[in-house]
């Protein structure tokens, strides 16, 4: 919005800075994180005034060391504050900026429901069904995947002559991976779908355990998007080069200020927790971010440790059986086990996740000139 | 007055013959309501409704295909197989709705209904049928189709007692069961009992018992009448007659497990017992078999036991545990309390090396026979049964749906619907029934009946004969919570068996320890868990070895005068040492801080561990070093470790930080506060009155410990000792000092964190400054004190 107005008043000098993709992204990065602190505490007596709050699962302890009654869905000011710097600060003729949008409205609304059937059981454990989970999730899938096939919206160009919307690219190789048909790319787009929003869904365990990977992420995918919406840098780095590609960059900024905002107020002992609201939204827009640039590996890279507790879990599960009835590793996730069994303070294991994803960040970045 | 307005009506729900049995009784009410009502019944093909519909409604059924069939299974929704049937028998039962177009559909639950009642809700949605849905639920808990066929159903009839069905729709309308079944009592009970007794051949004379598990058989009452067999046929007047139950798909066949059941017992029964002893697979002439027994052996179905009810007969009740909310073992102690049935429970055999469910023959045969020698006795329970039957239900069922048609305008009057006590066993989980058992021990619930104790037990025994992952396990926690020192050799035997899951012979090892038996077999079996190939199972092994040693030590000599060798003199000593000794390097740092946990128990000089100990001061898990510093509190008591030793150890070579920590949230401490001043106003008040009133010194002694233990019952968070000195000004000492003292102690358990423990120190301190206190007392608080300085040492936890 603001974006337009600049651009018809670009005769005044200073004015003009505003049309940068890098003041736009500083600009949006601010917005979001004073408006997650101004609006962060209504918000969250709203929301404990409407009965979302966290219920212990079936064998919660009750003391005064327990969480009990911590207000939940605070994704919700993620979204608000994501969704009001969005349409401040982005280009919204884009249409990548759209379909980012429709993830957040549906992955917030698959978490909404979730966390609304969870406050009417009173059981953390009675969320939503895993299959009316998975439809919508695995509909977006196919829907990112007809775009990347048929090239909807013009969000998939032609790169040097190869289809980029069906096109793999790797870290370390210059031209595309291989080119999959069409059908190839929707099914991976469906199980990319599925698999990073209930990955990220897994993390959300400890306070601040997914806010601040969650922020490393978005900060490489910003840079990426950066590099591959500006034809000097994609061609300089021997990237594809998207245009239009760094609105992207923009909304990633946008998002890394909710994650810090709302660290604000989830840090160590939380005040809000984000609830599957906050995890599913999260999850949804790394996801179809990333897929649109198609820089998949990157994001499974730079949130490793979301694919760390995603498989943790699915190994303890699938261990249990085949071993009839053992336990692989002492938890699952990896940090109920850290938590239970260890008896590592909680803010202890939250830290060295972050050192780890800080990490994992800044392998991305270097990556990204080794080709 | 009959409603001469043509009906009809369709019947689903099968599956077992508990879930027919309704549905007949029904529709034989129904027929009295309406001139000429027109019938489906709509089941799944093989089950119990396919044989007795048939001949049930013989005669009066317009049509040739009375029953008609659709696709169903049990089973998870999400698994293809079962998706598939259903969406199978969905189509087909569309089909047949659409076909037959019912008025009414009534269904009685069990999978079987589903595709019924699913497609019938769709499709007077869409308007394409009119039918109205009357559900009628015999259990207690909802079944997971039936809590889905309640969001279609106009009226939910509900025969057992708070059952959990939406309020708007409920209606209690009792156990419908048929009237061919009722022997009527006045008139002719006596002529039909001596008609069916020359039929079947038995003397007019002779004792009978009647035992049948449910359409499908038991195998517990199978067993159970087999095995007590030969003492209740050793009185030659004593007949059994025996239904064993059809075969319907499932993995039991009755038939051939009496077959070989008997095989065995052949040699102790009388050589006439073909002639008193008879079994059939399925009995269709229920009545005749009610009319000829003294004596009924049944499960505590709600239909069964209605049956017996209608019959007036005295009845041996044998329940089946853990399904949907206990009901059966429910109606069961409902009807024993009344007096109207003796309820023998299930219990686990092990004998045979696994765990299978069966009663006791000895005690089963016993009350059995002493029913049977007492005519008086059963006559008084037979009455007391005949008075809980209501025979207006099956009218009551006809009626509501009649109301539902529009054909009857004043609305049906429910029955009254007892209200059931809330017992704190039955129907509760294993989890809770152990949370249960805690509080009783920590004096937070009242104690347990004798009556309670054996309901839990026989719980806990037929979630152990499960074949699930994980349900053994959470029995045996119960067993070793609840302390069934006469479950220990199940315990034992789990702890090694392979063949069990890992969680149960983890669990176990948890129970053993739990119980506190103490002696070689025991240790020796722990021990022989230690070389599990799951590391869990060996630290709980371990784990259970340290409690129980320490209990013992407690137990003996409290203050540790005595040496290891004379408090374990009966153990062999050196045998858990060196199987221990090695695990005391284990790379599982659970399994190497119990180890070394056992270990300095048993030594009898410090430099024995030396050693290991050493080797762990810097041990990277704090969890082993806070062992550590527990062994050295023990030691130091037992005098193994000197003071000055223990200081240089603690302070110049062990590493006194921890990643380990846990916080509180002192709002939420404040609310507890809150929560419980209801509670806490009643204690002061009731300290000032005791304190103030008059009595003997002992007589207020003797109440003041009551409410130092009412406190420590509800956890309340109250500072006793300053209640205390509000009041103190004119008492007499011995009464403020033994307050003060048991104030104290409940202060040290409550306190949270080091700086509470400070200020109960400091406290501690005062107190013994004082002069006039009795050695005893003096002696109470010392230690007292000893063990919170040790707590603040260990950082409050």
């Amino acid at each position: 919005m603001l974006l337009f107005l600049a651009e018809r008043l670009s005769d005044i000098p200073v004015v003009n800075a505003f049309t940068y993709t890098t003041t736009r992204a500083l600009l949006g990065f601010l917005t979001a994180f004073i408006l997650s602190l101004l609006i962060g505490q209504p918000v969250i007596k709203q929301l404990y005034l409407r009965g979302y709050k966290d219920y212990p699962r079936a064998y919660g302890q009750d003391n005064v060391g327990s969480k009990k009654y911590t207000p939940t869905m605070g994704g919700v000011l993620i979204a608000i504050t994501a969704m009001i710097a969005s349409l401040l600060w982005v280009d919204l003729s884009d249409a990548r900026v759209w379909i980012v949008i429709a993830s957040v409205i549906l992955h917030g609304g698959i978490g909404y429901f979730d966390d609304t059937a969870k406050k009417k059981a009173k059981n953390a454990d009675k969320g939503m069904s895993r299959i009316g989970k998975l439809i919508p999730q695995a509909g977006f899938g196919v829907f990112l995947g007809l775009c990347a096939c048929f090239n909807w919206f013009d969000i998939f160009p032609m790169v040097d002559g190869d289809h980029f919307g069906k096109a793999i690219i790797l870290p370390f190789f210059k031209a595309p991976f291989m080119i999959v048909p069409g059908i190839v790319m929707v099914v991976l787009a469906t199980g990319w779908s599925i698999g990073i929003s209930n990955a990220v869904n897994y993390t959300d365990g400890l306070d601040g355990m997914l806010s601040v990977p969650a922020f490393f992420c978005f900060l490489v995918l910003a840079v990426y998007s950066f590099v591959m919406g500006n034809a000097t840098n994609a061609d300089y780095l021997l990237f594809p080069f998207l245009s239009g590609a760094n609105e992207l960059s923009v909304i990633c900024s946008i998002f890394m200020g909710c994650c810090l905002g709302f660290l604000w107020f989830n840090s160590f002992p939380a005040e809000v927790f984000m609830g599957d609201f906050g995890s599913l939204l999260l999850g949804g827009v790394l996801m179809t971010i990333a897929f649109l640039m198609h820089q998949e590996v990157i994001l499974v890279i730079s949130g490793g440790i979301f694919m760390f507790q995603f498989f943790s879990s699915a190994i303890q599960d699938y261990y249990f059986i085949k071993s009839k009835g053992e336990r692989g590793f002492r938890g699952g996730p990896f940090h109920q086990g850290l938590k239970n069994s260890y008896k590592m303070a909680e803010a202890k294991i939250v830290v060295r996740y972050w050192i780890v994803s800080a990490i994992l960040a800044a392998m991305c970045l270097v990556v990204m000139k080794l080709r | 007055m009959k409603i001469s307005k043509k009906r009809k009506f369709l019947f689903t729900g099968g599956g077992t013959g508990g879930h027919v049995t309704p549905n007949i009784a029904i529709s034989e009410a129904l027929r009295e309501l309406y001139d000429v009502p027109n019938y489906r019944y709509v089941g799944k093909k093989g089950k119990a409704e396919a044989s007795v519909v048939p001949k049930e409604w013989k005669g009066y059924s317009q049509n040739e295909k009375s029953v008609l069939y659709v696709a169903t299974t049990s089973g998870s929704v999400t698994n293809p197989k079962v998706l598939f049937q259903l969406v199978k028998g969905f189509f087909k039962a569309c089909g047949i709705l659409l076909r037959f177009k019912p008025d009414a559909i009534i269904a009685t639950g069990g999978y079987v209904s589903a595709p019924i009642i699913v497609a019938g809700g769709i499709l007077r949605k869409c308007r394409l049928i009119k039918s109205k849905l009357f559900i009628h639920e015999a259990n207690a808990e909802l079944g997971r189709m039936n809590a889905l066929g309640v969001k279609f159903a106009d009226a939910v009839g509900t025969s057992f007692p708070g059952a959990k069905v939406p309020k708007d729709k409920k209606i209690f309308v009792g156990y419908p069961i048929r009237k061919r079944l009722l022997v009527d009592q006045e008139t002719n009970r006596e002529t039909r009992k001596k008609e069916v007794r020359e039929r079947l051949k038995i003397p007019e004379d002779a004792k009978v018992i009647f035992a049948f598990g449910g359409s499908q058989g038991a195998r517990t009452i199978n067993r159970g009448v087999i095995d007590a067999l030969p003492m209740l046929l050793s009185d030659p007047k004593v007949y059994v007659l025996h239904g064993t139950g059809k075969n319907m798909g499932g993995a039991y066949v009755g038939q051939d497990d009496v077959k070989s059941r008997l095989a065995t017992v052949q040699d102790e029964l009388p050589t006439d017992y073909a002639t008193r002893y008879f079994y059939t697979d399925y009995i269709d002439n229920m009545d005749d078999y009610y009319a000829a027994a003294d004596l009924v052996v049944c499960r505590g179905g709600a239909g069964s036991l209605v049956e017996i009810c209608g019959n007036g007969l005295a009845s041996i009740c044998i329940p089946k545990a853990n399904i949907a909310g206990d009901h059966q073992a429910v109606n069961a102690m409902v009807l024993q309390n009344l007096g109207a049935t003796r309820v023998v429970f299930e219990r686990v055999d092990i004998t045979s090396g696994e765990t299978i469910e069966t009663v006791e023959p000895i005690e089963f045969a016993s009350i059995a026979m002493e029913l049977l020698n007492d005519p008086a006795t059963r006559a008084k329970m037979g009455a007391i049964a005949r008075q809980q039957y209501d025979a207006t239900s099956p009218m009551l069922c006809a009626k509501v749906i009649a109301n539902l048609l529009g054909d009857i305008t004043e609305e049906p009057e429910p029955l009254v619907e007892p209200t059931l006590q809330d017992s704190r066993v039955l129907g509760k989980s294993a989890d809770s029934l152990c949370a249960l058992l805690r509080k009783v021990e920590r004096g937070q619930e009242d104690p347990l009946t004798e009556v309670e104790r054996q309901l839990i037990l026989y719980k806990a025994d037929s979630l152990s004969a499960q074949t699930s992952l994980v349900t053994p396990a959470r029995a045996c926690r119960v067993l070793g919570t609840g302390k069934f020192t006469e479950r220990l050799d199940l315990l034992l035997m789990y702890a090694v068996d392979q063949s069990k899951s890992g969680f149960t012979r983890r669990d176990a090892c948890k129970g053993l320890g739990w119980m506190g038996v103490l002696n070689q077999p025991v240790i020796n079996r722990l021990l022989e868990v230690t070389k599990d190939d799951y590391f869990e199972a060996v630290t709980e092994a371990l784990v259970a070895i340290y409690t129980l040693l320490n209990q013992r030590w407690d137990e003996r000599d409290k203050d540790r005068k005595k040496t290891a060798k004379d408090v374990f003199s009966d153990l062999d000593v050196s045998k858990i040492k060196s199987v221990v000794k090695p695990l005391s390097e284990s790379r599982l740092f659970d399994v190497r801080l119990n180890a070394l946990g056992i270990l300095s128990v048993l030594v009898t000089s410090f430099d024995e561990i030396k050693e290991e100990f050493e080797a762990n001061y810097f041990h990277p898990n704090w969890q082993v070093r806070k062992r550590l510093v527990a062994c050295f509190a023990d030691l130091n008591k037992r005098g193994l470790l000197s003071d000055d030793d223990l200081k240089d150890i603690l302070e110049n070579r062990f590493l006194q930080t921890s990643h380990g920590f846990d916080t509180h949230f002192q709002l939420k401490k404040e609310l507890i506060g809150v929560y419980q001043r209801e509670k806490i106003e009643k204690i002061e008040q009731d300290v000032s009155e005791t304190l103030t009133g008059n009595g003997s010194t002992e007589d207020k002694i003797e109440s003041l410990k009551e409410i130092v233990h009412s406190v420590q019952k509800d956890d309340l968070q109250v500072d006793l000792v300053e209640m205390l000195t509000e009041v103190k000004e004119d008492l007499e000492d011995s009464i403020t000092t033994c307050f003060s003292i048991k104030a104290l102690h409940v202060q040290a358990l409550n306190a949270r964190g080091v700086n509470e423990l400070e200020e109960v120190k400091e406290q501690i301190e005062k107190t013994l400054q004082q002069k006039n206190l009795s050695t005893d007392d003096r002696e109470a608080l010392e230690k007292l004190l000893q063990g919170v300085i040790i707590f603040i040492n260990g950082g409050g936890l």
